[in-house]
């Protein structure tokens, strides 16, 4: 037994009396850190009740249920701040990217307490691995929004298509990371590559 | 083991595709070129999850939501490029004819809808429609054409040669002949790979 909502009560605590009493922009930043650990404990239970339907055990749940799951759940904050506010660029890039490190973190913490904290290289390279993971998949979801937020039909089949891409991105990571050894380790350097490749490009596209 | 060499081929393929559209769609600062990175992206990643399944398990995957998607994702951004080619309009080319198009997409869906899922059979048969229409219109609309339109000539012959392929690919597997090469799922496979290669140059020349 994992006592996900306690965990999350912990870590979302401190978060939310930090939101109530910082105004200005660093409580739409923790608003949308907090959205994305909402998201993670979501999806968990979504992906739980499908795998269940569904009769998939827990690692085909991961391979192939979790990352359609998780991507769609991490994109339902962002819709709604481009949808009702209607913010600049900036503003949506830097949420997107605050709500997937609030996916990760939660995800990680998560780990921590299944898996124990004791191996410090496999948990560097597994921490970043996961945090650069959910991080790229934020920032293919932000260039294709972005560059696709046109007329409606182009908006709607643009969000579709990148959120697509995204789930993609993340069921090879899931894929790669689920085995042993060499596919592990590329699995884990994968989203930090294409991570350092989004640094560099990232601001053309955008 | 030919599965494995010709899925590799194609992501191989696919993989050279989208590096040179996406290095044209940064330095262009191109939408067109953008939608072309996203259908080759989307394919690219639906083909390596499915060819990563099959090297990590040694079968294809049981619950194949994730390749599905992306390769269904890409076919909307097919019809995503060919809409933005016709933004301006097209002749319309108004004939009996193109009620073929949605007879076969239709009577074809209903007999994969025999053997695969309801949901993205007809999510394929929808979205094979629209391209195939818009194609189709287009390509007819420019018969003796010698004016502007008639650079989007090849977008729409490599378009229908890539739904063409698709279907035959698709009808061919329903009675699977095994893994050798006289099985035509193969050679229409090749030729999807092909007919990547050849997206490339008919966007080109249609951007021109």
């Amino acid at each position: 037994m994992n006592y996900i909502e306690n965990i999350f009560i912990c870590l979302t605590a401190p978060l939310i009396i930090a939101i109530i009493v910082r105004p200005g922009r660093g409580r739409r930043m923790m608003s949308f850190l907090l959205a994305g650990m909402t998201a993670c404990l979501l999806s968990s239970y979504i992906s739980t009740f499908l795998a269940a339907v569904n009769g998939a055990d827990l690692l085909q749940a991961s391979l192939t249920i979790a990352p359609a799951v998780e991507e769609s759940m991490k994109l339902v904050p962002v819709l709604f701040f481009l949808m009702v506010f209607e913010p600049s660029r900036e503003e949506a890039a830097g949420c997107v990217t605050m709500t997937a490190i609030g996916f990760a973190t939660f995800e990680n913490v998560c780990y921590l307490i299944q898996n124990g904290a004791a191996q410090t290289v496999h948990l560097l390279i597994r921490g970043f691995g996961t945090g650069a993971m959910h991080v790229v998949c934020g920032i293919i979801v932000s260039i294709g929004v972005f560059r696709l937020w046109g007329r409606v039909w182009i908006r709607l089949a643009g969000v579709i298509g990148v959120l697509s891409v995204a789930i993609s991105y993340h069921g090879i990571y899931n894929l790669l990371v689920s085995q042993q050894g060499a596919a592990a380790v590329i699995g884990y350097l994968i989203p930090m590559f294409t991570a350092l490749l989004g640094a560099v490009f990232v601001r053309n596209l955008l | 083991m030919l599965t494995g060499y010709e899925n590799t081929l194609q992501i191989l393929v696919l993989g050279a595709c989208l590096a040179v559209s996406i290095v044209r769609a940064v330095k262009g600062q191109s939408r067109v070129w953008a939608l072309l990175s996203m259908f080759f992206g989307a394919f690219f990643l639906g083909d390596l999850y499915w060819g990563l399944y099959i090297l990590f398990y040694g079968d294809t995957p049981y619950y194949s939501y994730i390749p599905s998607i992306s390769w269904d994702t890409s076919y909307i951004f097919q019809l995503l490029i060919i809409l933005h080619f016709q933004r301006h309009g097209v002749p319309r080319y108004r004939s009996l004819l193109l009620w073929i198009i949605p007879v076969f997409t239709v009577g074809m869906c209903a007999v994969y809808m025999t053997r695969g899922d309801y949901l993205t059979n007809a999510f394929i048969a929808v979205i094979a429609t629209y391209i195939l229409l818009y194609t189709v219109n287009g390509l007819l609309g420019l018969r003796g054409s010698g004016g502007e339109d008639a650079r989007l000539r090849p977008l729409y012959l490599v378009t229908i040669l890539f739904w063409v392929l698709e279907y035959a690919m698709w009808t061919v597997s329903l009675r699977w002949m095994g893994e050798t090469m006289a099985n035509p799922y193969y050679w229409f496979d090749i030729g999807l790979t092909i007919s990547f290669i050849l997206v490339i140059p008919a966007v080109r020349k249609a951007e021109a």
